[in-house]
Formats: C-alpha cells, sequence, structure tokens
C-alpha cells in the first residue's frame, strides 16, 4: 500500500498535472492553468486573480513577468518578474539614480519598483487616483522610508524625516489634503525614478537648480528672481547668495504671512546684511515685528522679496528715485523730506552720521552724569540712614491703632 | 490712619495732589507700554506687549497717556501763570515757595552729603529740598523733551513737512533715550529719596493726603516751621486730619505704583546689561 502510495505521488500526481496543464494551455487562459495550482493552497506562491481587477497588468500572460514558469518543473531563473524587459528605459534611469545605486550595493531596503508602485498585480495607472505614485498618494509612499524613526541611522536626518515635516507644509496641506495635482509633491523637486541627493548637479533640488525647479509652477516669482542681484550673484559663483529654499525652508514651507515665519525670515537677510540687520532691528518697524505684528515695513517691502536690487539700481523701491513712493505705501502724506529718513542709520557711527551720534553721546552723557551724582548721593543716603538706625515705624495712636 | 492729639497742616493741596496723581498713572502706563517697545526683542518685553493687547494696541494706550500728560503739563503751566498774577513773578520764581533753584540749595547739597559722611549736621530744609527740586525738573525737561519728540514719531508726516526727515532719526535717538533715563531716575532715585529710604519706608503718603503732622514740618523742614511761625503763617496752613479713605487710596495706590514700576525697572536693567 505505501509503495502505491510513493509511486502514486512520484509519478502519476505530475503526470496527472502535465496532463491537465497542457490541455488547459491549449484550451484556455494561461492564467487559469497557473491558477490551477497557485489558487490552491497547497502549492505556494498563491494568486489572487481579483486583485488584478483593472490593474494595468491584466491583459498580461503570467509567463511575460514570470518567463520561467512557463514550463513544468518551473526553471530556477525567470520565476521572479524583471521589470526592465518591458520598462527598460525607466529600469535604466532607475539603476543610475540614489536608490538604485544603494540597491545594487545590496541595501535590502533601498526602494525598488514595487516599493513605489506596489505588487506587480494590482499596478495602476499613474494617473489613478487610488494608485501609490498617483499625485497626491506619492509623498505618504514615500514617506513609508522617509518619516522619523523609518530609516535607522540615517545619514541626513533632514532626509529621513522629510514627510513629516512636508506633510504639515503649504505644499504637503495643498497636495494632499486638498488634492490640488499643482501643489508640489516629492517628485516634482526631487524626480522619480532618476532621483538623487541634492548635492548631484543633476538633482532638481540641487542649488544651482533650485530657481529653475521652483520656477516650474512660481513663474512670475522666477523672472522677478532672475532680475535680482541675488540671482546675479550666484551666478557669477558666489555660493552665499540666496536661491528659494534660503528663505523658504524646503519641506516644511509655510506661508510667509505668519510672525514666527517671518521673523526667521529676517534673520535669514540678516546672516549676509548685518549692519542692515543690527539697524532695522533698532528702528520701530524691526521692534513691531519681534512683537508679532506684520503690517510694518519688513526688509521685502522696500527692497522688494524676489527682484532684490541694491539702493543704486534706479528700479529698486529704495533708490533715491522712487524712495518717497515706497513709504508712502503705509505713510499716504510722506514727502521727499520724510523720505530722508535714514532707515538704517547707525548712531553709533561717527562719521556717516555725525548729528546723530553727537545727539546719542550727548543722551549717554546725560543719563551716566544723572546717575553718577544721584546714584552716589542714595547710596550714601542709604548708608547713613542705615547706620543712624533711621528704619522708620509711623506713630502710633495711643490705643495702638496700627497705623500702617 | 491719622495721628490723635497733633496738629496737621497743608504740604500739598488737592489741585497739586490731582495732577500728581496724573501724573502716576500716565507715567506708569507710557513706560508699560514704550518699555515693551524698547526691549522688544527681550521675552519680559514680548510677554509684556502680549498682556497689553499687541504693539498696535500697546500705541493707542502710549497716547493716551501722552494726552493725559499734556494734559497735566498744560494745567501746571495755568497754575504757574496764576501764580504770577497772584502772587507776582518774583515770588513764583524765587524765594522758599518756589521750585526754582537757588543758591541755597546749592549749599544744602554740599551740607547733606557732608552730613551722610558724619562730618556734619543735616541742613535746615526748607519747603522744598535740592533733591525735590530736581525731581520736580527732571520732570518738567522730561515731559517737555519726551512730549516733542513723541509728537514727531506721532505725526512725522506732518513734521517731516516742516523739518528735515533726519529730525525723525534724532526724534527717535531722544525720545527712546530721554525716556530710559526717566524712567530709571523715577523709579530708583525719586522712589528712593521720597517712599524707600529708610526713615519713609515704605512709603512716603503725603502726595495722597496732603497733609503733614507739626511733628514731621518741625523734624523734616525746619526752615520752613520757623519761617512759619515767624511770620504767623502757619494757622493757614491748618488742616484737618487726613480721612481715613485717603491712607487706603495712598496704601493701595501708591504700593501698587511703586511695586510695578520697580519690577519694570529690575526688567530694564536686566536687559542692558545683557544687551
Amino acid at each position: 500500500m505505501r509503495a502505491i502510495e510513493s509511486w502514486a505521488r512520484r509519478i502519476l500526481l505530475p503526470a496527472v498535472m502535465l496532463a491537465t496543464m497542457t490541455a488547459a494551455f491549449a484550451l484556455s487562459k494561461e492564467a487559469d492553468t497557473c491558477l490551477a495550482c497557485h489558487s490552491d493552497k497547497t502549492v505556494a506562491p498563491l494568486v489572487d486573480l481579483s486583485r488584478m481587477d483593472g490593474s494595468m497588468h491584466a491583459s498580461l500572460d503570467c509567463t511575460t513577468c514570470h518567463p520561467g514558469a512557463g514550463e513544468l518543473p518551473h526553471k530556477a531563473q525567470g520565476l521572479k518578474p524583471d521589470c526592465g524587459s518591458c520598462h527598460g528605459a525607466e529600469q535604466a534611469v532607475y539603476a543610475k539614480s540614489i536608490h538604485g545605486r544603494a540597491s545594487a550595493s545590496g541595501d535590502k531596503s533601498a526602494a525598488s519598483c514595487v516599493s513605489c508602485h506596489g505588487d506587480g498585480h494590482a499596478i495602476l495607472a499613474v494617473k489613478n487616483p487610488d494608485s501609490t505614485v498617483y499625485h497626491r498618494n506619492l509623498p505618504a509612499t514615500c514617506g513609508q522610508c522617509h518619516s522619523a524613526g523609518k530609516i535607522p541611522n540615517p545619514a541626513n536626518a533632514n532626509v529621513a524625516s522629510a514627510f513629516d515635516m512636508y506633510a504639515d507644509s503649504i505644499h504637503g496641506k495643498a497636495a494632499m489634503k486638498s488634492g490640488l495635482a499643482g501643489a508640489a509633491n516629492c517628485q516634482d523637486c526631487h524626480g522619480s525614478h532618476d532621483i538623487q541627493p541634492k548635492t548631484d548637479p543633476t538633482s532638481p533640488a540641487f542649488r544651482g537648480n533650485v530657481p529653475e525647479t521652483c520656477g516650474k509652477c512660481h513663474v512670475d516669482i522666477l523672472r522677478d528672481y532672475r532680475g535680482s542681484s541675488h540671482a546675479l550673484a550666484f551666478q557669477q559663483g558666489n555660493q552665499k547668495a540666496p536661491v528659494c529654499s534660503d528663505c523658504h525652508i524646503p519641506h516644511s514651507i509655510r506661508r510667509i504671512d505668519e510672525s514666527r515665519a517671518y521673523n526667521r525670515l529676517i534673520d535669514e537677510c540678516g546672516a549676509c546684511h548685518a549692519r542692515e540687520y543690527a539697524t532695522y532691528r533698532e528702528s520701530f518697524h524691526g521692534k513691531v515685528v519681534y512683537l508679532g505684528n506684520l503690517k510694518v515695513a519688513k526688509c521685502a517691502d522696500c527692497h522688494n522679496a524676489h527682484m532684490v536690487l541694491p539702493s543704486s539700481d534706479p528700479r529698486s523701491p529704495s533708490s533715491s528715485a522712487r524712495k518717497m513712493q515706497t513709504c508712502q505705501k503705509c505713510h499716504k502724506d510722506a514727502n521727499a523730506s520724510f523720505a530722508q529718513y535714514e532707515t538704517h542709520a547707525d548712531f553709533k557711527d561717527a562719521r556717516k552720521t555725525p548729528l546723530l551720534h553727537g545727539i546719542w553721546l550727548f543722551m549717554t552723557l546725560l543719563l551716566v552724569s544723572v546717575f553718577g551724582i544721584f546714584g552716589v548721593h542714595t547710596l550714601l543716603w542709604f548708608a547713613h540712614s542705615t547706620r543712624t538706625g533711621k528704619w522708620r515705624r509711623e506713630p502710633r495712636n495711643k490705643e495702638g491703632d496700627d497705623a500702617r | 490712619m491719622p495721628v490723635e492729639g497733633t496738629r496737621y497742616f497743608y504740604r500739598f493741596r488737592l489741585f497739586n495732589r490731582i495732577l500728581h496723581v496724573m501724573v502716576i498713572v500716565s507715567f506708569l502706563g507710557l513706560a508699560l507700554t514704550g518699555m515693551s517697545l524698547k526691549f522688544a526683542d527681550a521675552g519680559w518685553a514680548q510677554f509684556l506687549s502680549m498682556i497689553i493687547g499687541g504693539p498696535m494696541v500697546a500705541r493707542v494706550w502710549h497716547r493716551v497717556f501722552a494726552i493725559v500728560t499734556f494734559c497735566y503739563f498744560g494745567l501746571h503751566i495755568a497754575n504757574i501763570i496764576a501764580s504770577i498774577v497772584r502772587k507776582g513773578g518774583k515770588r513764583t520764581f524765587w524765594g522758599p515757595d518756589s521750585m526754582m533753584p537757588q543758591p541755597i540749595d546749592f549749599v544744602h547739597f554740599f551740607q547733606n552729603v557732608r552730613h551722610f559722611l558724619g562730618l556734619g549736621p543735616a541742613p535746615k530744609f526748607d519747603k522744598y529740598t535740592y533733591w525735590e527740586k530736581f525731581d520736580y525738573f527732571a520732570v518738567f525737561w522730561g515731559v517737555a523733551i519726551i512730549g516733542s519728540t513723541g509728537l514727531v514719531l506721532w505725526f512725522p508726516t506732518f513734521f517731516a513737512r516742516l523739518l528735515p526727515g533726519i529730525v525723525i532719526n534724532a526724534a527717535i535717538i531722544v525720545h527712546s533715550d530721554e525716556a530710559l533715563l526717566a524712567v530709571c531716575f523715577i523709579f530708583l532715585i525719586h522712589f528712593f529719596n521720597t517712599h524707600l529710604r529708610p526713615e519713609k519706608f515704605p512709603m512716603d503718603k503725603v502726595i495722597f493726603t496732603g497733609r503733614v503732622t507739626e511733628e514731621e514740618l518741625k523734624t523734616e523742614r525746619p526752615a520752613e516751621y520757623e519761617r512759619l511761625v515767624k511770620s504767623g503763617g502757619l494757622e493757614r496752613l491748618r488742616a484737618k486730619p487726613p480721612r481715613h479713605y485717603l491712607y487706603t487710596v495712598a496704601r493701595v495706590g501708591g504700593f501698587a505704583a511703586v511695586a510695578i514700576g520697580l519690577c519694570l525697572v529690575v526688567l530694564i536693567i536686566f536687559s542692558l546689561i545683557k544687551g
């Protein structure tokens, strides 16, 4: 009996299977043939054909992606799908990307095709709103790895937790919550198959490429920026000259009419323009901004936000030709004399503003001498009264009423 | 609480006491709203500004208190003019009843310093001592300087029609530095000289009650007392004992003012040292 069982298992079963499959191959769809085994609980991997409904790959044969499965018994090779056999161009680009290179070097956690596109059976068109790489869904897909704590020991914390910052940003809210297809998602600034670190000159997020990348959507701003002295300085090789991302923090980008964001922005201008920053913060405008009110003049109100120009350029709002008009934006009755007000006057600079310096010197001298004389006078008085025991007791009534 | 069995004499009539209450209220208001802007980079100033309701609300209050200041300044000037009419220029601007600094004040100053050093007796003060006159002129000069520069900053486009734009820069420096001087002077020197010194600690309530006892008059202002006894003017200054509520006003209002002032000046000095 045992011998019969063994014989049956070794020879009869494969023979029957082979016969059935051959017949099936001839009569019906290939998938039905594969499913004869792979929908059964005994032969792994199990395939749920219903998942292919609506899939881009629904019309493909199993052997298109699993060429090794065409023969029985299956060959060892060609069972795992090779996406590149159809998507060769994408595969080649991916191989050069940071994900592809990491994967080739043996990093198992590096994103592969299925990491972003999902299982090949259920794969959907990029334009399908249910796709994992659909515009609205892509950030969460990248966030599978690029959220805090997901990448162990990340080399760059900003890269590792990019999704957390992005999700709360103006771009993130617009793209993910409101589903605005025009709002930048990860791919718009970093590319997709060809993704590279921002230190790579081919990355759209590379410093030198940032203005063009942002300018894909912010067209007018790019045009203004291109005309600015910042853009000119950057082109001439000044790496410290600002590009978009220096003032607008990339992942956590916010509207600038939030007080904290604006104070940070002014600090950013001050990182290079230290003297102007110091005098601005000394001014009424600068102080009011510290206190959280943004209605007063800030750097960009007099110098432009994007088309920043030196005051010597007659197109600049701070040029002598246009200064008065600029003041009039807020001070309706401002005249030429009003515009002579030195916004960045440094009263400690005796050469540039001798009058103001003199006034400041006089005020300081007055302060020092008043407190010098009366400070000493007060201290002497205090010492004397303490020494002679004059701590006062208010007169009391005979009945003992507390007079205090 | 008035002391029984003693005679009271007027030191400050109601008019001047009301003016001083106006000074206290407006000065504290100006100091709090102004200093929250001057030290805007400090955490305490940002907190203070937030409590007030932000810089734009502070600005409105600052101007309200400025108007109060101009009012008491105007009332005081009117009072001086009335005094000139009533008593003549000479008695208004000279003599023991005048606030004008006189040679005797300089003598008193040196005598008093000598006295502090234990090298001589205390000078015999008359109605107004030299430090009281200095306090008075500090406010007089302060209101004139801070008030005029404040008007330039309140109406900059109007003043720019009359004066060059650099005047606005100058006004900012003068307004801000003079205010710092005034605030520190009042909250440190005036508070000590008048209230916190051991003889008067914790406060002298005369600016609220308006009256001093015969004992106080005799010991603190002996020259005035002798002069009044000799001329027979003492009886004309006789006053009923101060009403009870005046002490309550003095205690609540005075202590609040002194406490607010001291807190503010401590924060200012902290920022000045740190900055």
